[in-house]
């Protein structure tokens, strides 16, 4: 022992060190510290929150490289300085073991193989990951290029939901896509595209793959295919800014940007919990400061030395807007304020407004809040329920209530007087989510006009929701895309739709400031009360109303709700879909902020921007010295250096076509050029195309939006192609395959000539002991 | 020999006894109708053709759960086959108005709406008793006041409790006569072309005034020969007619002509009966999971052998593997025939596939090693990893044996090649893990603490080379001896599979590394699934390495062979079903 000390001095550190690495012990201790940290940074950790370990419910599952100190992906947890140091240790190792420990003899070929492979996948995968860009890109199959009558040319991407609008010496052109024909004519595509003309007078185009068309008035339209020369990096964050006019989009890394915690500086800055959601889902998000400054990386920046900054992160949230009662206002927006008491327990108060479906109830829907233009329309709010449809002309003529709740009466038109304007029920959909926490309710009706005119109205619970589309856009039109086939609201019919209300408490307000009722039903048969603002009623169960203050007019604010954790759909959740970014700006004195909401691609041109492909909404500032600015939060974009067109997108179907289940498709094929070449090709499933450096794959694509007689109709309108480089794959490859190859050497052919070898010894052995026998 | 012949009967056995209980029929009508012609007919189901027993059985089991529909027969319920349930459901609904028959899968929640009914005064505890044992409610209970209110607030958690409102609002549309009636693709497209849908039934008929006739319904009008379309039509009708009657006789006559003529319509495109015929013999064989009975005999026979070398024991045993693994492999055999691929792409087939790689592997390795003192062990392994695998196949539910498309993506040579070796080495690690808990229980019971010296590979080639006399060492004249101790032998069996599968997990894992790199762009993503996999290998790094440094290297060598068959079974289960990454279809 003592002996051993003493040499170990002799060595001094250097041969300490280098016995450390020897140590197959090391080895095996690096071993179990990777699979504990890839363990816990895969699958997370699985902890009791209590010492009653029984019960199923003490236990917690939390993702470790979630929590606010980590805050890091799957791919950057296992791209940490401790990672990396571990797999450096383990590098170190293996050289020093082998070479010190393995003698290089026929025997060892093995081991020494293993080790090698493992050294060569590892120089591979430094390579690979230090130099790996993935993400992705769209790539719009047509666009339809139009040759306006002053001789000026213009494009819009056939895409649906795509619109323009061209200021000309005559006015104003609106253009927008009001149909997708993805296979007509054997292949071909086709697009209908609608027109406004300055003059307003409508028109329809078709138009038709490889063929141009020059409809009456000097439009030209032809379709081309679209060039894209970007993509977006994958899970990467930026602000992009530019200049309200539009134009090219200057991208501003954020560096050190939470991903899965909510990070804002006071509770002020968003609504408070939601009923029924934990309150530390937004008090453990506040007082978190966050201050991070986002610099400028490209040159045609034009916000320069503006100091730009993100002091602020929801993962999961949307802007919403409440109200609250004015006494005065420009619009009719009654508010009330309600207060429900029930004994043993603190008051729930609420603000209720009668023309706001996300907001007119409270109490879980036992309360209901209504505002009567009448005091017919308030005796008929009162005895509750009916859904209703009121139709009037703007111009005061007729006006007419439809009850909404005998099915029988649908589908015959209804004269409005003798205007000459017709109606008609389709339809009544109730409660449509249309976002995490808004649900929409609607009327369909078709509406005759006196010229005779036939259009399709949604008449929404929420006003500024109702929608006018057209019916008889031309040939291949359909209803089914209703995004496409939207037009401007025709004005000179008033509708308002009230989908009824089944709880428990009607509140009316109206027609007059003093006039306040409710009809309370707490079982035992409804009773209607007369009530004041500030005043209590009280019910025979104990329980107490009050209606603290209530007005016809109201103030509205707008912040950000953090969406419950539970309401949160995984897939937008994962895309980060709602997430958005406090921005705040400073110019000498000036100071701007607002939320920013998250866009999945930062288009140059506005007209790409279609919902099917992201969320569109830039937020305005208006910066001293520079003007008017609009800024998106969005993902880092590099040029691809080629630029890719998509000349056709194949939906290949399984047996018995494709049915719009994600079960009858075969394989989805982008047939693809780079750079205007020539050749085509083709990019699928398992089969990627390389060029300029980069693989392209097959990524997501836009399925149709119904199908018709067996073909589809709408979208396919673009392809989504993942890119992403490779360098040092063939390495890592190279060394897989040693690793693989030592291992079977080792495990048996090692064994074999183990064998061979003893065999020859005992044969030896026994030829000179019979010799020595001899002798 | 004897072993086989034994082996054979008990098999003979089990078939007797499923084929008895699947067409066990209860009295009635429901034991006088006779669907067998719908054993050959096919439905046109999610891009597949099925054959109507197969697609009954999936419709049923989404709306009424895995046991099925219950009708009552001479006063008493009892399941009905689930082709009778699909026809029944379709043809007389009135009669299930109020049966409880829509299932709702999660137990907790069975009794919170019991609950709520039950203060409402809505139904009987009876009824309640049954429907949280069973999952079962009668349809008008979901639609009294306090379930929408239930329903209101269990749709808005995304995350716990949605997806069964989505589950039984889906099972409430689909029972629906009319929607039973439209999935009901059974006639061919008359315009022979292959990528169009089928039609059902209904489309044979004009459409009403004033409706707009669907595709199908154009395409029978204008394709269809009218007079074969009429006979269809009226033979469907007759059929429902007589059905509706309860006239068992005629609804059998109509039923035959139907299906018969239904053919006719695109015969190039009708499926070959035997297919058909297959899919529904699959089906009605319960997939033959139930071989598991067969691998338990093997086992226990086997253990015997093992504990008191009796060779009576180690043939019996055989035989009894042999006879299951035939059975296994006609399972396989049946299933690529009837889906027309191998069957490696969800986790049922993942699951029994492995096991059978396992079995496989085991018939070679058995047979090297027949002469020494590792025999039996790679049976055993083998039997109780194929036992295992198989139950969960029979009795957890989240296992589904229906057939149906691949995604895309798994078109891919890879996928073969990939999946296979991975899920070969998965077979070997739960292999191994059974001669780790036989090492495990040997000393537990007193045995020392013994290892192979030679390793695995070499152990088993010396050991069947002293046994003709050949021994290079002394280990080897030991083992000849039969002095080998069993802790010995159980590291020595335990340490050939570990070696094995930790050279086809490793390939498998570059296989997978090599197909991501075509198909997702990235040879590694640190999705979940891969980490474990690569987890599962480092268990095996350590277990190769620690025996060159500990001393009770048997000891070792066990416990790690457990853990790391815990970690490869955390990444299928735990991983899969929860933390679910890109591999979660598979």
């Amino acid at each position: 022992m003592k002996q051993q000390a003493a040499s170990d001095q002799r060595r001094g550190p250097i041969g300490w060190v280098v016995d450390l690495f020897s140590s197959v012990w090391l080895g095996i201790s690096l071993f179990v510290i990777l699979f504990v940290y890839s363990a816990v940074g895969s699958a997370g950790v699985v902890y009791p929150t209590s010492l009653r370990f029984f019960d199923a419910s003490v236990w917690r599952h939390d993702m470790i490289r979630q929590w606010r100190i980590f805050e890091m992906t799957e791919f950057e947890w296992f791209h940490t300085w401790f990672f990396y140091l571990v797999c450096g240790l383990l590098t170190v190792n293996i050289i020093v073991t082998t070479l010190r420990r393995i003698p290089l003899k026929v025997i060892n070929l093995g081991v020494w193989t293993i080790h090698t492979g493992v050294v060569v996948l590892i120089v591979g995968s430094v390579v690979y990951f230090a130099r790996k860009v993935e993400g992705d890109t769209p790539v719009i199959r047509r666009a339809v290029h139009i040759e306006m009558p002053d001789g000026g040319v213009t494009m819009l991407p056939v895409v649906s939901g795509a619109m323009r609008s061209v200021e000309t010496s005559e006015g104003v052109y609106r253009f927008s896509i009001a149909s997708i024909e993805p296979e007509r004519l054997e292949g071909g595509f086709g697009a209908v595209v609608s027109v406004t003309r300055p003059d307003g007078e409508r028109l329809v185009q078709e138009v038709v793959d490889g063929a141009g068309v020059r409809s009456g008035r000097g439009l030209g339209m032809r379709l081309g295919t679209v060039a894209q020369e970007y993509f977006w990096v994958k899970d990467s964050s930026a602000l992009a800014v530019r200049r309200a006019e539009g134009g090219r989009w200057a991208h501003r890394p954020i560096r050190g940007l939470p991903r899965y915690n909510d990070t804002i500086g006071s509770v002020e800055s968003v609504w408070p919990a939601l009923r029924g959601q934990p309150a530390e889902e937004i008090s453990g998000a506040t007082g978190r400061v966050l201050d991070l400054p986002v610099s400028v990386s490209e040159e045609w920046d034009v916000l320069g030395d503006v100091d730009v900054r993100v002091t602020g992160f929801l993962r999961y949230a949307i802007e919403q807007s409440r109200l609250t009662p004015a006494p005065s206002g420009e619009r009719k927006e009654p508010v009330a304020v309600v207060e429900l008491g029930s004994p043993g327990r603190s008051a729930q108060r609420a603000v209720v407004a009668a023309y706001r479906p996300e907001q007119r109830m409270a109490f879980d829907g036992m309360l209901a809040f209504s505002y009567a233009e009448s005091e017919a329309e308030a005796a008929e709010l009162l005895s509750g329920s009916s859904s209703r449809l009121y139709v009037a002309l703007a111009d005061g003529g007729v006006s007419h209530t439809v009850a909404l709740d005998d099915e029988r009466k649908f589908d015959v038109f209804i004269a409005l007087g003798d205007s000459g304007w017709e109606i008609r029920v389709d339809d009544v959909i109730r409660d449509l989510p249309v976002d995490p926490v808004r649900r929409i309710s609607l009327a369909m009706i078709t509406v005759r006009t006196p010229e005779g005119e036939e259009f399709v109205r949604w008449v929404a619970d929420r006003a500024e929701d109702t929608r006018d589309l057209g019916v008889e856009v031309g040939p291949g039109m359909h209803q089914g895309d209703p995004a496409s086939a939207f037009r401007e609201v025709d004005e000179r019919l008033v509708t308002r739709f009230s989908p009824g209300v089944s709880s428990r408490i009607i509140v009316v307000a109206g027609p007059g400031r003093e006039d306040l009722r409710a009809m309370v039903n707490m079982g035992g048969g409804a009773r209607e009360h007369r009530m004041n603002p500030g005043e209590s009623i009280e019910f025979p169960s104990g329980a107490t109303l009050r209606v603290v203050e209530w007005s016809p007019h109201a103030v509205e604010e707008s912040r950000p709700l953090i969406v419950p954790r539970n309401q949160r759909d995984r897939d937008a959740d994962t895309s980060r879909l709602y997430a958005m970014v406090r921005v705040e700006m400073r110019a000498g004195e000036w100071q701007g902020s607002a939320w920013v909401p998250f866009h999945r691609y930062s288009f140059d041109d506005d007209a790409m921007a279609t919902p099917r492909l992201t969320r569109w909404e830039p937020v305005a500032f208006d910066v001293p010295g520079v003007g008017e600015v609009e800024v998106i939060f969005t993902r880092e974009r590099r040029p691809l250096g080629l630029a890719v067109e998509l000349d056709e997108f194949i939906l290949t179907s399984q047996f018995g076509g494709f049915t719009g289940e994600t079960a009858s498709i075969r394989d989805w094929t982008s047939v693809i050029r780079f750079d205007e070449a020539a050749e085509m090709v083709r990019v699928s499933t398992n089969a990627p195309a390389a060029e300029g450096g980069w693989w392209f794959f097959q990524a997501y694509w836009d399925p149709p939006s119904e199908m018709s007689f067996f073909s589809p109709v709408g979208g396919m309108s673009f392809t989504g192609l993942g890119v992403g480089n490779r360098d040092g794959v063939y390495t890592q490859l190279a060394g897989g395959t040693l690793t693989v190859l030592g291992m079977m050497y080792a495990f048996y052919v090692k064994p074999i000539l183990k064998r061979r070898q003893r065999e020859r010894i005992a044969q030896d052995l026994a030829e000179s002991s019979q010799s020595g026998g001899a002798a | 020999m004897a072993g086989v012949v034994i082996g054979l009967v008990i098999t003979g056995l089990a078939t007797w006894t499923s084929l008895l209980r699947s067409s066990e029929t209860p009295g009635g009508f429901v034991g006088e109708v006779r669907l067998g012609p719908l054993d050959r007919a096919a439905v046109y189901n999610r891009g597949r053709l099925k054959s109507f027993k197969s697609f009954a059985s999936e419709t049923v089991s989404t709306i009424a759960g895995p046991r099925g529909v219950r009708v009552e027969v001479d006063g008493e319920l009892v399941f009905a086959p689930a082709d009778f349930a699909y026809l029944d459901l379709m043809l007389r609904p009135e009669r299930y108005e109020d049966a409880p028959l829509i299932h709702l899968g999660n137990k907790p929640m069975r009794q919170q709406l019991g609950a709520a009914l039950l203060r409402d005064g809505v139904a009987s505890e009876e009824e309640i008793r049954r429907f949280v044992d069973t999952g079962q409610i009668a349809e008008p209970l979901l639609f009294t006041p306090s379930a929408m209110q239930l329903f209101n607030q269990w749709s808005s958690d995304l995350i716990r409790t949605r997806k069964f409102v989505d589950r039984l609002e889906g099972a409430v549309n689909l029972r629906r006569p009319e929607a039973l009636l439209s999935l009901l693709r059974v006639i061919p497209p008359p315009n022979h072309d292959p990528k169009t849908p089928w039609l059902n039934p209904g489309e044979l008929f004009p459409v009403a005034p004033g409706q707009t006739p669907t595709p199908g319904q154009v395409l029978a009008m204008e394709r269809m020969e009218p007079s074969l379309r009429e006979e269809i039509a009226r033979r469907w009708v007759a059929f429902a007619q007589a059905w509706r009657a309860g006239d068992a006789t005629t609804a059998n006559a109509r039923l035959a002509e139907f299906t018969a003529r239904v053919r006719e319509v695109s015969p190039e495109l009708y499926p070959s009966e035997s297919r058909m015929f297959a899919e529904s013999l699959y089906f009605r064989i319960g997939s033959l999971v139930w071989g598991w009975v067969i691998y338990l005999a093997a086992v226990l026979v086997l253990l015997m052998a093992v504990a008191w070398r009796w060779p009576g024991a180690r043939a019996l045993g055989i035989g009894l593997f042999s006879v299951a693994f035939v059975v296994q492999t006609a399972a396989l055999l049946l299933r690529w025939y009837i889906s027309g691929r191998w069957p490696n792409s969800n986790m049922f087939e993942a699951v029994t596939t492995s096991v059978w790689f396992g079995a496989l592997l085991a018939i070679p390795m058995e047979y090297a090693a027949r002469k020494t003192p590792l025999k039996n062990l790679f049976l055993i392994g083998a039997a109780v990893a194929s036992m295992a695998a198989l139950m969960s196949a029979q009795f957890i539910h989240r296992l589904d044996p229906s057939v149906n498309n691949m995604m895309p993506i798994l078109h891919d040579l890879w996928l073969y090649i990939h999946t296979n070796v991975i899920i070969a080495a998965y077979a070997l690690i739960a292999m191994a893990a059974v001669t780790a808990i036989l090492y495990l229980l040997w000393r537990l019971f007193g045995g020392g603490p013994a290892h192979a010296r030679l390793g695995g590979t070499e152990m088993l080639i010396e050991a069947s080379s002293a046994a003709s006399g050949r021994a290079t060492t002394a280990t080897g004249r030991r083992l000849a001896s039969s002095k080998a101790s069993l802790g010995e032998v159980f590291d020595g069996a335990t340490l050939v599979m570990v070696e094995l599968s930790f050279i086809l997990l490793w390939a498998g894992i570059i296989m997978g590394a090599i197909w991501a790199d075509h198909s997702w762009g990235r040879p590694w993503g640190w999705d979940p699934k891969e980490v474990f996999a690569l987890n599962t290998f480092l268990v095996y790094l350590v277990l190769i390495h620690i025996r060159l440094k500990t001393r009770d290297k048997g000891l070792w060598t066990a416990l790690l062979a457990l853990i790391g068959c815990g970690v490869m079974l955390f990444n299928w289960i735990v991983i899969n079903f929860v933390i679910a990454g890109l591999h979660s279809y598979a």
